[in-house]
This record gives structure tokens, C-alpha cells and sequence, in this order.
């Protein structure tokens, strides 16, 4: 898992990767710690999916950088849920969502880069599992 | 403060398209352009600076401590990308420096939301 092949995952393409959830790790911990602090009260469920994605997004931006892909895939994946949920239902329900998260309306407050991030993702890691040595070692 | 982020924002403009070139030609980035991105920086310190001031005397509703995270966050962005970047030096680290150049922008924009009373 962490010899050669699963190092592989923050490397080349993946070094762009890391950096883009490496800014969302820290834009969503920034976002929901000062919800939280200064008022959690007003609106707990977008505030605590953000504290949720804050999480996801601070282990997938770990396991894709140190290439632990199985982990990276489990936060992706949930990731990808996560937006997909979260976005359906601030559309259907958007009195439940007083306030935004950063899933909220598909992440169109961050360009739907959270929308696309995890389609990304899957897609590095799963392409990456079947690439060849060669290949990957010429990016 | 608008004056900063017109010229860091042209900066940042500028050498995103010349790394885009860069990524193109698959050269790793030049002195030249950590130059430039330096004095992003040096600018961005200067900005930190004057927003924290200008916060002080924030219209209610601003949401202040949104306002100074964002503010420390756009001073983080540049050297993040400039020392990650040079942890490999090939197209995909290159690439890094783009996503950092095109992100400082548009923290500029979120800050305007915040100071809109948007956030």
C-alpha cells in the first residue's frame, strides 16, 4: 500500500490534485470553525457538514499525498456523496440550510470546483490503479 | 487595498498564462517567474495589512473573522504552491503554481462577498 505503487497517488498529476484539496482542507476547516465559534446555534446542520467536510477533505488531501489509496478512494468516494446529497437537498429543502456549507447547491459558491474535485479524483485514482509503470513514471 | 489587488491580480494573470506556456513546453518554471511571484507576495503582506486595518472600522454585518481568515488564507496560497511545486519538479508540480496563481484571484472576489455582507 505504501511502497511504489501506492505512492503513486501524489505524484505527477496527482501533485496538482493534493494542492487543490490541500486549499479545500483548509478553506473548509477555516469556514466551519468560525460557524461553529462564533454561531453554531444559528444553523447546526450546515455548520456541522461543514466540520464533516472539513474532515473528508483533510483525510483525502493525506491519503492522496502519502498514497494511501484505499483511504483516498473511502474519502473521495464519500466526498462525492457528500456533494451529490448535500446539493440535492439544499435544492429540494432549502429551509433546512439557513446558511451555506461548501457542498451547498452543488458548490456553486466555490465554481462547483467541489462538484468536479471528487469526479476528478476517482477518475486519477482509478485511471492510475490500471497505468503502467512506464507510463506513470513519464509523467 | 483595490489598488494591491488590481496589480496582483494582473500579476497572477500574467504568470498563469506564462504557465501555461511553460506547462506546454514542459519546462519547469524560471527564475523570472518566482520573481514575479515574490513580489505577489511582498504585495500580499501589504494587503494583509491594510485589510486588517480597514476591518476595524467594518460596516455592521461584516463578518470580521471571515474577513481576516481570508485574508491570512491569500498569504498562505503562494509559498504552499512555490514549496510544494518544487517538491517535483515536472509538469505536474508546474501545474501547482497555475492553480496557486488563479486561486488568489478569486479569494479577492470572496472578500468583496464578505465585505458585501455576502459571504
Amino acid at each position: 500500500m505504501t511502497t511504489r505503487e501506492g505512492t503513486r497517488t501524489g505524484h505527477g498529476f496527482g501533485r496538482v490534485l493534493v494542492f487543490v484539496y490541500g486549499i479545500f482542507a483548509l478553506a473548509a476547516t477555516g469556514r466551519s470553525s468560525v460557524q461553529l465559534l462564533t454561531k453554531a446555534s444559528d444553523a447546526p446542520l450546515p455548520y456541522t457538514l461543514s466540520a464533516v467536510a472539513a474532515v473528508v477533505y483533510i483525510v483525502a488531501t493525506y491519503a492522496l499525498a502519502t498514497g494511501r489509496r484505499g483511504l483516498a478512494l473511502a474519502t473521495v468516494g464519500l466526498e462525492l456523496a457528500g456533494v451529490l446529497v448535500v446539493g440535492l437537498t439544499s435544492l429540494v429543502w432549502p429551509q433546512d440550510y439557513p446558511d451555506a456549507t461548501v457542498w451547498s447547491d452543488f458548490g456553486n459558491g466555490y465554481g462547483y470546483v467541489p462538484l468536479v474535485l471528487p469526479m476528478v479524483g476517482l477518475w486519477w485514482l482509478l485511471r492510475g490503479s490500471r497505468t503502467p509503470d512506464r507510463d506513470v513514471a513519464n509523467r | 487595498m483595490r489598488t494591491i489587488q488590481v496589480i496582483v491580480t494582473a500579476a497572477c494573470l500574467l504568470s498563469a498564462l506564462w504557465i501555461a506556456v511553460l506547462l506546454v513546453r514542459d519546462r519547469t518554471p524560471d527564475r523570472r517567474l518566482l520573481n514575479v511571484m515574490l513580489g505577489v507576495e511582498i504585495l500580499l503582506v501589504v494587503h494583509l495589512v491594510v485589510g486588517i486595518v480597514k476591518v476595524t472600522d467594518a460596516p455592521a454585518g461584516v463578518s470580521v473573522w471571515e474577513y481576516v481568515g481570508y485574508l491570512v488564507g491569500t498569504l498562505l496560497i503562494v509559498p504552499a504552491g512555490v514549496i510544494w511545486s518544487s517538491g517535483e519538479r515536472t509538469r505536474g508540480g508546474t501545474a501547482v503554481l497555475l492553480v496557486a496563481t488563479l486561486v488568489v484571484p478569486f479569494m479577492f472576489l470572496r472578500l468583496s462577498d464578505i465585505w458585501a455582507g455576502g459571504a
